[in-house]
């Protein structure tokens, strides 16, 4: 059994590096994106080997499902993308270069392989505090209470990102062209109650197992995905006031919760040992859905932009969504409130 | 009659595999999109089917037997309308662009 698994640790590790190879190197875009999904799937069972059930989940779910569909829609048109040729140096460059980080990478894990284990697990401050934290996961008694800040701060991060890139492209209803695949419609009906019930369950269970806001939210970004699959974009269905506030709401709860103990005496994040469990509950529930809302929103603005062969005009600054309801009625001209 | 179990669940997941292989060796070598499709998506159908009986016999709980049913259903439906899709689109490719797409 022992031998077994190492066998399997060797395969995944040589998929691993070879496929990061391939994404390098292969011809064409379309090619390497796809190259690229597969990666993030071997890495997720690599990390699932390294006993990290939490960052396999928010690998499969972020890194190759939703970074992958980002990808797919940044590209220009798909698999017509024409390899331009590489002269001799260019070529001879790439692999020395190549060669040189590989074998540099080679040296580093030499290194970290011949010292002797000093900690694996958690750290014995970790341990000790685990009481005090509100939850019985390991991971989320880190991410949402000892490092909070952490997390709070990779929340604005996201936010930010989302405006930016609203900032840069422009919404345009999408699908409604051309006819809904009828099959793919019965399967996104079926599977979308279920997408969101399995996100809440993903969420709410990241309290004593792996689990959490990230990855509940990286599953309703993908059901948000599929649903401008099939021609019903979260910006078309529901009211732009109501996108933006949830849009929002993870941070604000966030902040606001970490705000309340400062009236207690505390510090800020410093949640009372007696009821941190809740306030890391709400923190992760509101976290999600704007989590979820914010990656969905990442894709459509990308598929947006691949769809119009212009660039979006130089005054461009659109707020998220706010467009696509006067674009309904003449979708082709390039005018539209700003 | 858990020995029996146990080896009943190790056949299963052993007959499983010969599927996946095959339809993994389908999707490589089989020469066009629509055969590919056929042969990944028939194939790994199969095979998960008999992996997740394996599974559900192996781990014997109720919990856990109605979270492989769902994955299995959820992965089949996911891999049959993704295999229409794929179909659909290359069909599409075949009637409009030049003859004999749908390679890699």
């Amino acid at each position: 059994m022992k031998l077994l698994l190492a066998g399997l640790d060797l395969v995944l590790a040589a998929t691993l590096l070879g496929l990061a190879w391939a994404v390098l190197f292969s011809r064409g875009r379309f090619r390497a994106v796809v190259l690229f999904v597969a990666l993030g799937l071997v890495m997720a069972l690599v990390w699932v080997r390294l006993a990290a059930p939490e960052v396999a989940l928010a690998e499969a779910a972020i890194g190759a499902g939703i970074t992958g569909a980002m990808l797919l829609a940044a590209l220009p048109r798909p698999g017509i993308a024409k390899p331009r040729q590489r002269s001799r140096l260019e070529q001879v460059a790439i692999n020395t270069a190549g060669t040189g980080v590989l074998l540099g990478l080679a040296g580093a894990s030499y290194l970290l392989l011949a010292q002797p284990a000093r900690q694996t697990g958690p750290g014995p401050a970790t341990v000790a505090a685990m009481a005090e934290s509100g939850v019985t996961n390991q991971v989320t008694a880190v991410l949402l209470n000892f490092r909070s800040f952490d997390t709070l701060l990779e929340l604005a991060i996201l936010l930010l990102a989302v405006i930016g890139a609203w900032a840069l492209g422009r919404w345009r209803p999408q699908g409604a062209e051309e006819a809904v695949n009828p099959i793919l419609l019965t399967l996104v009906r079926g599977v979308m109650p279920l997408a969101i019930l399995i996100a809440g369950y993903l969420t709410w269970i990241g309290d004593w197992a792996p689990g959490g806001a990230f990855q509940g939210g990286a599953l309703l970004g993908a059901g948000g995905i599929l649903l401008a699959l099939v021609g019903r974009p979260l910006p078309d269905v529901f009211p732009h006031w109501l996108l933006r506030l949830v849009l929002v709401a993870g941070l604000l709860v966030f902040l606001g919760l970490g705000a309340l103990p400062l009236g207690l005496e505390l510090l800020f994040l410093q949640y009372p040992p007696a009821i941190a469990g809740g306030f890391i509950l709400a923190i992760e529930a509101a976290a999600a859905i704007s989590i979820g809302l914010a990656l969905a929103l990442l894709v459509y603005v990308q598929q947006q932009r691949a769809s119009s062969p212009e660039p979006p005009p130089t005054a461009g600054c659109s707020q998220a969504g706010s467009a696509a309801k006067e674009e309904d009625q003449d979708r082709q001209t390039e005018g539209g409130p700003r | 009659m858990v020995v029996l179990r146990e080896w009943l669940a190790l056949g299963l997941i052993g007959a499983a595999l010969p599927f996946f292989l095959g339809g993994t060796l389908g999707l490589l070598r089989f020469p066009d999109t629509l055969t590919r499709v056929h042969a990944v998506t028939k194939a790994d159908n199969v095979g998960l089917g008999l992996l997740v009986a394996g599974l559900i016999l192996r781990n014997w709980s109720p919990a856990v037997s109605a979270e492989l049913l769902l994955i299995w259903v959820l992965v089949l439906s996911a891999g049959a309308t993704a295999g229409h899709l794929v179909g659909a689109a290359a069909r599409e490719d075949q009637k409009q662009g030049p003859p004999g797409g749908g390679g890699s």
